[in-house]
């Protein structure tokens, strides 16, 4: 998943821990790849300086999705909470990467959610969210602006067969269908290449040309060609494979609020987008 | 009259006659199939055995010698092996309510086949549950479910974000929930940025937070009940799921038991929990923790699908025959055994343990009565049982209501059974006088002999019984002279030589012994010698209180004479049991008399050293000296009896014709031989009546003679009564047989007292006179002599009453 070399294996996955799920079965499905792949976890948990902002103005207040409830935002227990959150983040993370015998290490910064994890995943070579948990403005926020591949992970993965992944012309396609390659082989799953229709290039020689890159990272492969590389058909596609994970070059469509909606929704798999 | 002759040796013991029985080892005799000399309590048993309804228990009675329990058990096979199979017993559980496990009958093997089916079927689940629950199909329907979910979650919340949008604001989640927030330029507008807006902005602001939350609780509102219906439709898809595989695996087991339709309705209960318990395969490696499992958390345990095999009748063939030789409560009712887990005692289906009556039911069940009256709450609970023909487990604490805590209550399980109490006479006449229970669940008394007659038949089939049981205990087979020699002895221990002992625990003692002897001296056959051994080793073995008391005599010590003659003074002889030893001893037996009020004074008793059957035959003897020679004039004389250096007590009565000679010769001043001892027991005419021991108590005598060297002269005076039960030891008849040694039987007190004194003791004539000079005239003479002092004497006090003026009263 890196951006300077596609074969370099994946050294560094930052991990956003505010937004995976408290279970932890994300966390776990990660640390058992990083630990296939031999990469370190860079856990990260950032207090959220909106928040602490919110809680300071006269009439800010929270609805708990326990009982519906509203409740005034205090500063102090809002201080708190998060200082709990990220400990037990911490811990989440200690305990699923030595189960899955990954490297990791673990921090805390408090600002804007997303300006954090931008300024964190220069250390590392892909970022890690879960996708359930931030609102699509956030998170196309984060994949366009991120210099890194950005994985948007679903509650442990999610269910499926394969890893999808679209094969375009754009620069980091190399990069998406060996990132692609290297989950399905570490998760044993199939791996599909959506190829675009292209003029003046026959469906056989993108497919030699896809075979020739996958080398010595992909068991088999399988081709599907499309006609447009559009966000809603590709989702669809993506569901139609019974993907679990749905890895697409970072610029290969352009990726406003709908577009990232239509490939969640979609899609119903976790999603990456390589640089 | 004359007197009685020295009996030929002949008469002193009753050989068995080798020859006679028809074989020379008992290597060539068959097995002995009957069971011999028990007539009436094989009848008695038979009858209660094969009477059907309830209370026709049975009760056997007889000493413990008598091989009793063998002799039932025996039977009892015999009989069970036509009766039909009786079913297992199993315990499961029950899923309504645990604590009330279920019994579940099942024809016999059925249960072990049920208990490996349901073992079969928890592990075929244990690898079927996880893999229907790992299959794509299963993963894209549950993942369906959690995504219907979120996607109501994110609608929600994104309606929200939308409505938010439109106002400058955002939605922001927070640890707990979500807030709504202002934005200015998408940043959350800064608290001072905030202060320093126009009031009107400020009311917006706070009147668009307070709506778009209101839209927020509303929609968050929802998220409960998505909740809800998606745990719902989450368990409905993993009971599908559980359905498909435990419907098939069922199936098959519902067809290895279609015949049983307890266990149907078992299984479907099975099914019902099956269905709902997929969580607990899923993880089968790990135990369940029964302490979490009591507390309502963790993984239940897998163990609750098993079968807990009470009975198992696997192979069995006809009623079972069940001897419980510990019949506690809870050995007899079954027991729920707890099992300690981090100081809590946890118990479950799986821990109930079947009692003797679960092992006897639909059989028989052999008791010793004994052990379960001495056992607290067993004989209570036995009636119960019988009473309410249904096994009931409980605790004893919850059966005499001391605990309150819950415990498991198991279906009770129907009984049906015969009970067979083991137990001596005096229990079975205590309980039917005591217990009003007894008789009526104990109907059947099967009252086993002691003895056998001893005819030529019985005692060839004696010898068969012999033959048997050295074969069953493998042991060396025995010669003819061998199985002669214990039947001999057989008589010797019913203490008559026309009976055959019954206690057959006693001869297979023997006959290990004798075994044992010719073992040691490499004998390939057990001889007659061999049993002589044994029963000569046993009485050796027992013998250091005889020894000891024989030296005393022999010393001097204890005062025994064995020849010369002396007034008033006689042997008498006793019969001592140390234990399983029988021996006898010779008593110095004294009387004296003197002018008195008629009375005979019993030291022994005056000391509280007589028991009341001696007191008894003393005042038979009183009474008797009375009738025989005062009948028309006051007895006037005071004599009083007593054993010499008797210190441990006295009983019986086979003291009381010694004691009446010696007190003859007191009155007629006539010697005693001696020589000579005398036993039997007297009646009011003077008539010797037979006593017990009688070998035993001619055989100490003569050691005691023997030691001090027999004369010719010395003997012993038997009732005649007691001549049939003469087994006497071969070195008595022996001595017998030379005559240096006799022994007399008498019939009268007349022909003991002549014989000890050497003078006739005379019959009245025509007038009512005893000849001049015999014992009775002396005694008769003497007792007037008294009588005429005594009215002397009576005669003078009055006279000097009357002289100092008093008044007869």
């Amino acid at each position: 998943m890196s951006n300077t070399d596609p074969t370099r294996p994946v050294l560094r996955i930052l991990v956003a821990l505010d937004s995976l799920p408290a279970a932890g079965t994300g966390l776990d499905a990660l640390a058992a790849l990083a630990g296939e792949m031999e990469a370190e976890l860079l856990g990260l948990f950032v207090e959220d300086a909106r928040l602490l902002e919110l809680a300071a103005l006269p009439f800010s207040r929270e609805v708990t999705t326990g009982n519906a409830s509203h409740r005034q935002l205090d500063p102090e227990r809002l201080e708190r909470q998060m200082r709990a959150q990220a400990r037990q983040a911490r811990e989440l993370l200690v305990r699923s990467a030595a189960r899955l015998r990954a490297q990791h290490s673990f921090r805390v910064t408090r600002g804007e959610t997303v300006h954090e994890l931008l300024e964190a995943s220069r250390q590392a070579d892909t970022v890690v969210v879960g996708l359930r948990h931030w609102s699509a403005p956030g998170l196309q926020r984060l994949v366009t602006e991120s210099a890194r591949t950005v994985l948007l992970l679903r509650d442990g993965w999610g269910p499926g067969r394969s890893v999808v992944v679209l094969y375009d012309d754009t620069p980091a396609a190399r990069s998406a269908l060996l990132t692609a390659a290297r989950v399905a082989r570490a998760e044993s799953l199939e791996l599909c290449v959506l190829v675009p229709q292209r003029t003046g290039h026959g469906p056989d020689r993108t497919e030699r040309e896809i075979t020739e890159q996958l080398r010595g990272h992909a068991r088999s492969v399988r081709f599907r060609p499309i006609a447009a590389v559009d966000a809603a058909l590709i989702g669809d596609l993506a569901r139609a494979e019974g993907a679990r994970l749905l890895v697409l070059p970072a610029d290969a469509v352009h990726l406003d609020r709908h577009a990232l909606q239509a490939l969640m929704d979609r899609g119903k798999c976790s999603l990456a987008f390589a640089r | 009259m004359p007197l009685p002759e020295p009996l030929p040796s002949t008469r002193l013991y009753q050989r068995c006659d080798a020859g006679a029985l028809g074989f020379d080892t008992t290597a060539e005799v068959a097995d002995l199939e009957e069971i011999i000399g028990q007539r009436r309590a094989m009848d008695a048993v038979q009858f209660g055995v094969r009477m059907p309804g309830g209370g026709y228990n049975l009760y056997v009675l007889g000493p413990a010698e008598t091989d009793k329990e063998s002799v039932v058990r025996q039977f009892l096979e015999r009989e069970s092996a036509g009766r039909e199979t009786p079913g297992d017993w199993a315990c499961v559980n029950n899923f309504a309510d645990p604590k009330q496990p279920r019994a579940l009958g099942l024809p016999a093997g059925r249960g072990a086949q049920l208990r490996a089916d349901m073992e079969h079927l928890v592990e075929e689940l244990k690898t079927s549950i996880p893999a229907a629950f790992e299959t794509d199909d299963y993963r894209n329907r549950r993942a369906e479910i959690e995504e219907e979910f979120n996607e109501h979650q994110q609608q929600a919340l994104r309606e929200v974000q939308e409505a938010a949008e439109k106002e400058h604001m955002t939605l922001i989640q927070t640890p707990h929930g979500f807030a709504i927030a202002p934005t200015r330029d998408g940043q959350v507008l800064p608290q001072k940025e905030f202060e320093q807006l126009p009031d009107e902005e400020k009311q917006r602001i706070e009147e668009s937070i307070g709506r778009l939350s209101e839209l927020l609780r509303r929609n968050i509102e929802q998220f409960p009940r998505w909740f809800k219906e998606r745990k719902e439709r989450e368990k409905a898809l993993d009971r599908e799921v559980t359905m498909s595989v435990v419907g098939l695996l069922l199936h098959e087991l519902r067809e290895h038991h279609a015949d049983l339709p307890e266990v149907l309705a078992y299984l479907d209960e099975v099914e019902t929990e099956l269905v709902d318990s997929a969580q607990d395969f899923m993880a089968s490696g790990e135990e369940s923790n029964p302490v979490m499992e009591m507390l309502g958390g963790g993984r239940r345990s897998l163990n609750r699908f098993s079968v807990n095999l009470l009975v198992d009748r696997s192979g069995a063939d006809g009623a079972p025959v069940v001897y419980e030789p510990n019949p506690s409560y809870q050995n007899l009712m079954g027991r729920v055994e707890h099992l300690s887990q981090f100081g809590a005692l946890t118990t479950d289906f799986s821990m109930i343990r079947a009692g003797a009556l679960h092992r006897a039911n639909g059989g028989y069940l052999i008791l010793n009565v004994e052990r379960v009256l001495t056992q607290p709450y067993a004989w209570e609970s036995l009636k119960r049982a019988l009473y309410g023909q249904e096994i009931r487990i409980e605790s004893l604490g919850q059966m005499l209501s001391l605990v309150s805590t819950v415990s498991l209550e198991p279906q009770p399980v129907p009984l049906d059974v015969k009970v067979v109490l083991l137990g001596d006479r005096r229990l079975y006449y205590l309980l039917y006088a005591l217990d009003p229970d007894f008789g009526e669940l104990f109907k059947v008394a099967a009252d086993f002999d002691d003895d056998m007659d001893r005819t030529p038949e019985a005692t060839r089939a004696y010898g068969q019984l012999i033959a048997t049981m050295a074969r069953r205990l493998e042991l060396r087979p025995l010669h003819r002279d061998a199985v002669a020699r214990l039947i001999e002895h057989s008589a010797r221990l019913t203490e008559d030589a026309r009976k055959l002992s019954m206690h057959t625990g006693t001869v297979r003692d023997l006959l290990r012994e004798a075994d044992h002897w010719a073992a040691r001296d490499g004998r390939e056959l057990v001889g007659a010698g061999d049993v002589g051994k044994a029963i000569d080793m046993r009485i050796e073995r027992l013998g250091r209180v005889r020894d000891r008391i024989r030296e005393a005599i022999r010393r001097g010590t204890l005062l025994i004479d064995t020849q010369g003659g002396v007034v008033a003074q006689v042997n008498g002889l006793s019969v001592m049991q140390l234990g399983d030893l029988a021996f006898g001893q010779p008593s110095r037996i004294t009387a004296t008399a003197r002018l008195g009020g008629g009375e005979v004074i019993d030291i022994e008793r005056e000391a509280k050293l007589g028991g009341r059957v001696h007191s008894k035959g003393v005042l038979i003897l009183s009474s008797l000296l009375a009738a025989r020679y005062a009948r028309d004039r006051p007895l006037s004389l005071s004599a009083s009896l007593v054993f010499e250096q008797s210190y441990g007590g006295v009983d019986g009565d086979s003291a009381s014709v010694g004691e009446f000679c010696a007190l003859l010769s007191a009155l007629s001043g006539l010697p005693l031989k001696q020589s000579l001892a005398i036993t039997g027991s007297l009646n009011q005419h003077g008539r010797v009546q037979a006593i017990g021991g009688v070998n035993e108590k001619i055989e100490g005598f003569f050691d005691v003679c023997v030691a001090r060297g027999l004369t010719g002269e010395q003997g012993v005076l038997i009732p005649a009564d007691n001549v049939q039960h003469l087994m006497l030891r071969a070195d008595v008849v022996e001595a017998a047989g030379a005559g240096r040694f006799r022994i007399y039987p008498v019939t009268t007190v007349d022909e003991a007292v002549a014989l000890l004194t050497g003078v006739e003791a005379g019959v009245r004539d025509a007038a009512g006179r005893y000849p001049p000079d015999t014992v009775n005239a002396r005694v008769e003479q003497r007792l007037l002599d008294l009588a005429e002092k005594r009215r002397v004497f009576g005669d003078r006090h009055k006279q000097v009453h009357a002289e100092q003026g008093g008044e007869e009263a």
